[in-house]
């Protein structure tokens, strides 16, 4: 009787929160949040509650939520539990949450059925062992449909770790328009430590430009990434950069690129904040930043890009 | 289509800026638009491939545009080109 109380009380936190109690309590976005499930019931919060969600699914890299009353829905507050960037239509909400997606709807999902559950056949008691615990939903579940989403997404989806170490910063804080603007492309850029840049994908170099401060990728899917080592760079002719690679050699995530001298960009130019674009994202894709503050090159994963299904692909 | 020399007057070349400015142009035609120098052709609307040209300064590239504007294209591309405003 003690543990059906105390699973009670557990799913009443879920369902009917104490304010904002459980701010205090989770604090920042954890990793292992995600992972255990605990963020569930803080996204049935954020979405409105239990009462104001229609429909739940995942698609890709996002947590799909159809609400009753979009008003209710609290975009700030779900992108403080992790969410890289919230998209609205009518009434539903894709909130971006890299490759957990598929286990927070599976939790959600698993919240609102326990409730359900309550409702038709009262106590649980004994029985919750039949109901599978939010930590354990979707790991390790086949789902119809699965393999094929699987596919897909390691076609569709591209990830990109840091090229260089130092602070990831918004495209929007890179002092010149041309970038902050977003007119050659989405993307993020870095403030570096090191005066090293790395690729951040597997595919070949496209492009080298003569003064040696810009590099232009080609991913295996055919995307296009350039590096822009520094602001006004261009204006140093070359001095201080040096390139490690040749135009249409192959390169592996984290293979060195550039090595260029920081001091001298200091010296020399207008900023050492290094843009990195996507200059050509098809018209259903997006970028997505799925990282944050200090990133190490060749390691920290930065960004996705984002394939945007046709509709209903994802609903399986 | 139409082609046409131009001489390339931006004082960094087609780096990011200008080759923005251009592919922005570009990209504001149906035509299809290519830029050529030095046996290399690439399209006038990728970034990527106008940086990868890399006309500097004094360089002379060939503008080339077929489709319902090309004239129109050719003039307001080669003007952008030759006059090198950033």
């Amino acid at each position: 009787m003690k543990k059906a109380i105390q699973y009670l009380r557990q799913i009443g936190r879920a369902l009917f929160p104490p304010g904002r109690q459980a701010k205090e309590e989770t604090g920042q976005p954890r990793e292992a949040d995600k992972e255990t499930g605990r963020l569930a019931p803080d996204l049935l919060r954020a979405f409105g509650g239990a009462e104001n969600i229609a429909a739940v699914d995942a698609c890709l890299t996002r947590l799909r939520v159809t609400v009753n009353d979009r008003q209710k829905v609290d975009v700030s507050e779900l992108k403080r539990l992790g969410a890289a960037d919230v998209l609205e239509r009518e009434n539903e909400f894709q909130a971006v949450f890299g490759t957990q997606a598929d286990r927070l709807r599976d939790q959600i999902n698993e919240w609102l059925a326990q409730r359900e559950k309550i409702a038709a056949v009262g106590v649980p008691g004994e029985r919750e062992s039949q109901v599978t615990p939010p930590e354990r939903a979707g790991d390790g579940v086949a789902r119809e449909g699965e393999d094929t989403v699987n596919d897909f997404r390691q076609v569709k989806e591209l990830e990109l770790v840091a090229p260089l170490s130092g602070t990831l910063l918004p495209l929007e804080n890179v002092p010149d328009q041309v970038f902050s603007q977003k007119m050659m492309g989405d993307g993020f850029a870095i403030a570096p430590d090191v005066g090293e840049a790395v690729s951040p994908v597997d595919g070949k170099v496209k492009m080298i430009f003569p003064t040696r401060h810009a590099i232009g990728l080609e991913t295996d899917g055919g995307r296009e990434i350039l590096i822009h080592v520094g602001i006004d760079t261009v204006n140093m002719e070359g001095e201080g950069f040096h390139v490690h690679v040749e135009p249409g050699q192959e390169v592996q995530k984290g293979d060195k690129l550039l090595t260029f001298d920081l001091e001298k960009i200091r010296a020399k130019a207008t900023s050492t904040i290094t843009p990195v674009v996507i200059t050509a994202l098809g018209e259903r894709e997006r970028l997505a930043i799925t990282g944050a503050g200090q990133v190490k090159k060749g390691e920290t994963p930065v960004a996705v890009i984002i394939h945007n299904l046709r509709e209903g692909a994802c609903s399986s | 289509m139409i082609e046409r020399k131009v001489t390339v007057a931006f004082p960094s070349g087609l780096h990011a800026r200008p080759a923005t400015q251009v592919v922005k142009k570009a990209g504001s035609f149906r035509s299809e638009i290519k830029i050529s120098k030095g046996g290399k052709t690439v399209d006038a609307k990728s970034i990527m491939g106008v940086m990868s040209l890399a006309a500097g300064r004094g360089e002379e590239i060939t503008l080339t545009a077929d489709g319902p504007d090309e004239q129109e294209a050719i003039e307001t591309l080669s003007r952008l080109i030759s006059e090198g405003r950033e």
